[in-house]
Order: structure tokens, then C-alpha cells, then sequence
């Protein structure tokens, strides 16, 4: 189902010189599996996650998702693919500060190219357990709470990947097993495969398939930063 | 959710710049407005006020202090034309075929300095105001003997003569009798607000053209006001009319000097300042017009003036220039409050970039991004504009009373100054806040790039490391 095949990437320094940052011979995913990828800090991670969510373009090799090469779509086009089939849940939620819960979940939908369909952001965020909570602010919200309509908007166009970089590591520990929970279920549910990063041994253990970057990535810790 | 909801968000969430972005964009254009409002005015009062007649004649000199003199009662009066020549306007005159009213108008006098001016009834029966207006009286009637029998009034039994013994060496009585209906006044709406005259009271008219307490009023008659003319939003509201036969009867009125008693004044005594003449339409006489204007101007005596091509050298020349100053000042003050939405964006574009980069995580392409920064500087423009134009017309709707009140001009505020856009098809009149409309979108569209260009190039990846 995601394919990551050869994916070399590196990052320009001021200086002009190339810093390599990924060398990833083979990486995949099936259908509705749920993996845990772990890995020091600056190992590549986030820039990884990036480059399968077509953020960011790799200099070579090739990430397809469901038979979709989408690096060689072009920029607008993976934006495109992207908001159809990929979710994204971040460390900080990065909820937008303006918008209630229920916009913020609307404004996942809005880059389709359809109508955002209201009664299925409406039952996100009831699934999330949220329904109290549809015109709150991020600001009113809990960090618990937050990182919910985060998992909301990230489910709201019915993605085929749901990639989440550390959505734990801002959550108090109480909150934290309650959110994982949530993000899993949901992607079971839903038949979403679930690339979760993670520092975390707790949560990695919870996975039954744990990736070690430094085992994928050639380049393993010899990298600094991204 | 559309880009407009975006957008819109976007600016609710910046709440107070966005709103001193929205008061500094409305208040150049309502500056903007306002200019424009006192420049449709200043054209339309300035027109009206010459209305109802084609040309004026009078003493050779100036056709500009002619028109200032004796249509906004401006300046020194020329010198005046013998009455024989005005009479030549007069049905059985020479220069009668082409004329269909001719109103003379006498002037020197001022009443708390509104002028007075001498004139016939006609003015106010058979002259317009202005296109299509005739003359209202918010109170009493017109002056003179015509007017007051209409109205019911009759004439006084006559007094008997006073007359002096031969061998009586006392001084007569300074009494004067003025025959009934000459000393009889229609005051403007200025004039009535100002000096709190009311129709049936009596003022007297003093020397000269402004109020000068060292100046002994006439010692005259009293005149009395009999009407009050409704307002016209000309300088006709600031001017007190008076029957032309009781202003000759006023001291010092009399060509030959001295008091005339007893009847109206001989033709050989009187003086007009000017006559307003109105030309017949009638396609028979349209060609005699311009023959008279020459045969006028020609002539060492007298000149005729078309009030309107005057007024018109006048705005164009003079007032249509600063006017044209201003309006460039208001442009230039918008224009600065256009760079402060650019400042007022692009301020935010830090904190904004991590939005951006949200909005890309989700599926945003550069072009959605970029359109709704672009969007968000027309809402916040347009927003501007609209409270802009609300002040604009507003200040002049507040303040009209007190600008009537000081400069007899009825500012309004609902008067919407138009243009004309020409089509292949014919003209279109349009408001000119209409042609604002696009100005205003072009500008957010200029401001808004810098900003737009910097939400285009955001590099999602950076943003969102920099975020977690």
C-alpha cells in the first residue's frame, strides 16, 4: 500500500554544501497497518514523514501510496493527493488559533475541491469525544482536547494514511494513553494505515510492528539535524 | 469552508490591527468622499445658482466680478447702466425680439451685510432657481402691488398731501410717502436664520455692500418683509429683494442725487447694476442670440456675460484645480493606508507562516494560500471603503446644518457625485464612489502581493519544524 523505495534527501546549507539527511533503500506499509517508528532525535524522522506526505520532494528514489507515484507528481498535485488521502497529526496539534473545533476540522476538508460536509465534521468530533466542545477555540480547549480535533481534522477527508509525528510528547501522561487510544481505534476502524512517530518506549511497545529509523535509513545516526 | 471564511477568520483573529487597518483605510476615503461630495456641490451650487437665464448685462469691465457681483453677490458692483438701456430689453425695446424676461437688479445696499438688491417681482415669477425650480415662499408673498392684491390685500386710501404755507419759515417734517407696495422686502432663508427677521417686520437697509456699524442706516422709510423665500441652496438665501421702486426711493438712490417724494423715480434718475436676461427658446429667435451677445459686447457701454461658461472657466480654472489638489491628497492618504494593511500583514506573516504551513500540511497549494492573504487585503480594503463611505457621506449629513448655516450651500451628504463612463454603446452616469469600487480592489491587490508573495514562498517543512 506505501511504498518508500530509494528515497535519498538532503538539505542545502548556508554554506552551500549538501547535508544529507535520509538514504532510505526500502520502506513500506500495508493496508490498515499500524506502525510505531522510533529513533533518536534528528534522525530523520520528520523529514521522512515529509517526503511520504509529499511536503517535501526527495532528490531521488520514489514514494507511491496505494499504486500513486507521488513524487513524480508535481507540486500542486501532491498537495492535492494529500489532502485526499493523506492525514497529518502533529507534536503541537497546530490547531489554527482563529478558528472553533468544528472550523478547524471544516478547514481540513476545504482543499479538496468539494464542499465541506458539516454533519461528517460534526461526528468526528463527536467520535473524539468533542461534542460539547464544536465552537471552542484551541485556546479554551485542554491540550487533551486540542490534540483531539487535531485527530479530527486529520480524519476528516477519509485519508488511506494517517501519519502522526509525536502527537504524545506535548500531552501530560495522563492524557497521553487516552489520545493513542483514540488514534488507534480510529484507524482500525476506518481501515487507515497509521505511521506514528514516537519517542516514547511505552508507546512504541503498544505496536506490533516497531521501525527503528537507524535500521531503514542508511545514513542512521551520522545525521544531526533536519 | 470557503477562502473567504479563511480569510475572514484570518482577520477576526487579528482583531485590533485589523481594525486600525479598516479606520486608517476609512478615513482617507472618506476624506476621499468628502472631497468628492464638496466637489459635486460646489459644481451643482455653483450651476443652480446661475440658472434661469442665459446671459447677464452690465457695465463694460470684468465678466467674472460681473458674475461674482450679481449672481453670489461678491465684490464691489460694477458701475451702473442708465435705465434707458435696460428698457431696450423691454417689450417695444430695440434688443426686445430675442429676450423673453429681462430682471434688472440694483445693488449698493446691505442689510447685518446681506446684500439688498432692487429688483422686479419677475424674478421670483418668471426666472427659475435653478433647472426646473421655481421659487417657493416658506412664508407671505412676493413684493410689489400684483402680488399683494392676489393675495387679498387692497390698497390703502390715499392720505392727504401735506403742504407748506408760503409764508411758513418752519422746516417741513423729514416725511417721505412712499406709494403703497414700494418699500416691500422678500428675504432669503439665510437671511431670515441670520438676523431673525420675520415676514411683517421692517428693517433699514444701509450704505454700501457689507455691514458697517459707523454707516447710518437710510434715513427712509422702513422696509417692510412680506415674504420669505424658501430655501433654494443658492446665494439667493443670503440676499434680501426689494421692490425696485422703493429701492430707487432710498437715499441717495436717485442718479441726479437728493430725496425723490411722492411717486416712483423719474426713468432719468434710475441706474440698473445688471440685467438678467433670458432669451426666448423658440427656434426662430435661437439664431438672434448669439447676434445680440455681440452686438452687445461690441459696443463701448455694456458687456453680456454668460454666467455659465464663466462659472465654469471659474471651476475649471481655479476651484477644479484645488479641488483636484485635494482629492489628490486623499488618494495619497489612502494610498498610506493601504502600505499600513501591507505593514499590518506582513507584521503578521511571522506568526502567520505556521498557519501557512498548516493550511500546505492540509492540501493548500501555494495559489490557495497566496489567494487567501490576497483576499484578506480586499476584505480588510473593501471593509475600509464601506466604513469610508459611511463617514463620508455621514460627516456631511452631521454637519450639513452648520455648513448651510455658515455658507448658504446645502452640502447634504447624500449627494453622490457622478462621472460619466463612455461605452461603445452610449454614456453610462455612475455614482463616482462606483468607480472607487475597483480602485480600492486594485489597491489591496498591490498591497496585498508583498504579503501574498511571502505566504506563496513559506516553506512548509521549516514552518512546521520551527512550530514543533
Amino acid at each position: 500500500m506505501l511504498s518508500v523505495e530509494n528515497v535519498v534527501k538532503s538539505f542545502r546549507l548556508p554554506d552551500g554544501s549538501r547535508l544529507p539527511i535520509l538514504n532510505v533503500p526500502h520502506f513500506a506499509a500495508s493496508e490498515a497497518e499500524q506502525l510505531a517508528l522510533v529513533g533518536q532525535s534528528g534522525s530523520g524522522k520528520t523529514t521522512l514523514l515529509h517526503v511520504i506526505a509529499g511536503i517535501t520532494r526527495p532528490d531521488a528514489g520514489r514514494v507511491s501510496l496505494n499504486g500513486t507515484d507521488i513524487t513524480s507528481l508535481a507540486e500542486a498535485g501532491r498537495d492535492r493527493f494529500r489532502a485526499r488521502h493523506i492525514g497529518y497529526v502533529f507534536q503541537t496539534f497546530n490547531l489554527l488559533p482563529g478558528f472553533t473545533a468544528l472550523e478547524n476540522v471544516l478547514l481540513g476538508m476545504s482543499f479538496i475541491g468539494v464542499r465541506p460536509d458539516h454533519q461528517r465534521a460534526r461526528l468526528l468530533l463527536e467520535r473524539v469525544g468533542l461534542a460539547g466542545r464544536l465552537h471552542h477555540k484551541p485556546s479554551m480547549l485542554s491540550v487533551g482536547e486540542q490534540q483531539r480535533t487535531a485527530v479530527a481534522r486529520a480524519l476528516a477527508n477519509r485519508p488511506k494514511l494517517l501519519l502522526a509525528d509525536e502527537p504524545t510528547a506535548s500531552i501530560d501522561a495522563r492524557h497521553q494513553q487516552q489520545v493513542l487510544d483514540l488514534i488507534r481505534k480510529t484507524c482500525r476502524e476506518d481501515g487507515v494505515t497509521l505511521i506514528l512517530v514516537t519517542h516514547s518506549r511505552e508507546v512504541a511497545e503498544q505496536f506490533d510492528r516497531v521501525e527503528r529509523l537507524e535500521s531503514i535509513n542508511r545514513l542512521g545516526v551520522e545525521t544531526e539535524t533536519v | 469552508m470557503s477562502l473567504w471564511g479563511i480569510a475572514v477568520r484570518s482577520i477576526r483573529q487579528r482583531g485590533v490591527a485589523s481594525l486600525l487597518t479598516i479606520i486608517s483605510m476609512s478615513l482617507g476615503v472618506a476624506l476621499i468622499v468628502a472631497v468628492l461630495i464638496v466637489y459635486g456641490v460646489i459644481q451643482e451650487s455653483f450651476r443652480n445658482a446661475a440658472s434661469g437665464y442665459n446671459f447677464i448685462v452690465g457695465k463694460k469691465g470684468s465678466p467674472l466680478e460681473l458674475v461674482l457681483n450679481t449672481v453670489y453677490f461678491q465684490g464691489r458692483p460694477n458701475e451702473p447702466l442708465p435705465w434707458s438701456y435696460y428698457k431696450t430689453f423691454l417689450p417695444g425695446g430695440s434688443r426686445s425680439d430675442a429676450p423673453e424676461v429681462a430682471v434688472p437688479y440694483c445693488l449698493g445696499d446691505n442689510y447685518e451685510g446681506h446684500r439688498v438688491v432692487g429688483t422686479t417681482p419677475e424674478l421670483f415669477t418668471a426666472v427659475e432657481y435653478a433647472q426646473g425650480k421655481k421659487y417657493q415662499f416658506a412664508a407671505g408673498r412676493n413684493f410689489g402691488q400684483a402680488a399683494a392684491l392676489a393675495a387679498g390685500e387692497k390698497l390703502p386710501e390715499k392720505k392727504p398731501t401735506q403742504v407748506q404755507a408760503d409764508d411758513d419759515d418752519t422746516p417741513m417734517p423729514h416725511v417721505h410717502s412712499t406709494p403703497p407696495f414700494f418699500n416691500e422686502a422678500v428675504i432669503g432663508s439665510q437671511v431670515a436664520r441670520h438676523t431673525g427677521l420675520k415676514v411683517g417686520e421692517s428693517f433699514k437697509p444701509a450704505h454700501g455692500l457689507d455691514a458697517d456699524p459707523t454707516l447710518p442706516p437710510h434715513e427712509h422709510d422702513p422696509v417692510k418683509i412680506v415674504g420669505l423665500l424658501a430655501p433654494t441652496g443658492t446665494p439667493n438665501d443670503r440676499a434680501i429683494f426689494m421692490n425696485i421702486e422703493g429701492f430707487y426711493l432710498l437715499d441717495g438712490h436717485s442718479k441726479s442725487g437728493g430725496h425723490h417724494h411722492g411717486g416712483p423715480l423719474p426713468e432719468e434718475d434710475r441706474e440698473v447694476t445688471a440685467v438678467l436676461v433670458r432669451t426666448k427658446s423658440d427656434e426662430e429667435f435661437a439664431p438672434m442670440v448669439p447676434l445680440l451677445v455681440k452686438e452687445l459686447n461690441e459696443g463701448n457701454e455694456a458687456q453680456a456675460v454668460a454666467p455659465r461658461a464663466e462659472i465654469s472657466r471659474l471651476i475649471d480654472n481655479i476651484i477644479g484645480p484645488i479641488l483636484m489638489l485635494l482629492l489628490a491628497v486623499a488618494c495619497l492618504i489612502v494610498f498610506v493606508a493601504g502600505l499600513g494593511v501591507v505593514v499590518s500583514i506582513y507584521n503578521s506573516m511571522n506568526e502567520r507562516r505556521r498557519e501557512i504551513a498548516v493550511m500546505r500540511s492540509l492540501g493548500a497549494g501555494r495559489s490557495t494560500v497566496l489567494a487567501v492573504v490576497l483576499l484578506e487585503s480586499l476584505l480588510l480594503a473593501l471593509a475600509g471603503g464601506l466604513l469610508g463611505f459611511v463617514i463620508g457621506h455621514g460627516l456631511p449629513i452631521l454637519a450639513g446644518p452648520a455648513l448651510l448655516d455658515y455658507t448658504g450651500v446645502d452640502v447634504g451628504g447624500l449627494n453622490f457625485p457622478t462621472t460619466e463612463i463612455r461605452l461603445a454603446h452610449g454614456v453610462l452616469i455612475v455614482p463616482l464612489e462606483v468607480v472607487l469600487l475597483p480602485g480600492l480592489v486594485l489597491l489591496s491587490a498591490v498591497v496585498g502581493f508583498f504579503p501574498a508573495l511571502a505566504a506563496y514562498r513559506t516553506d512548509v517543512s521549516r514552518a512546521l519544524a520551527s512550530s514543533n
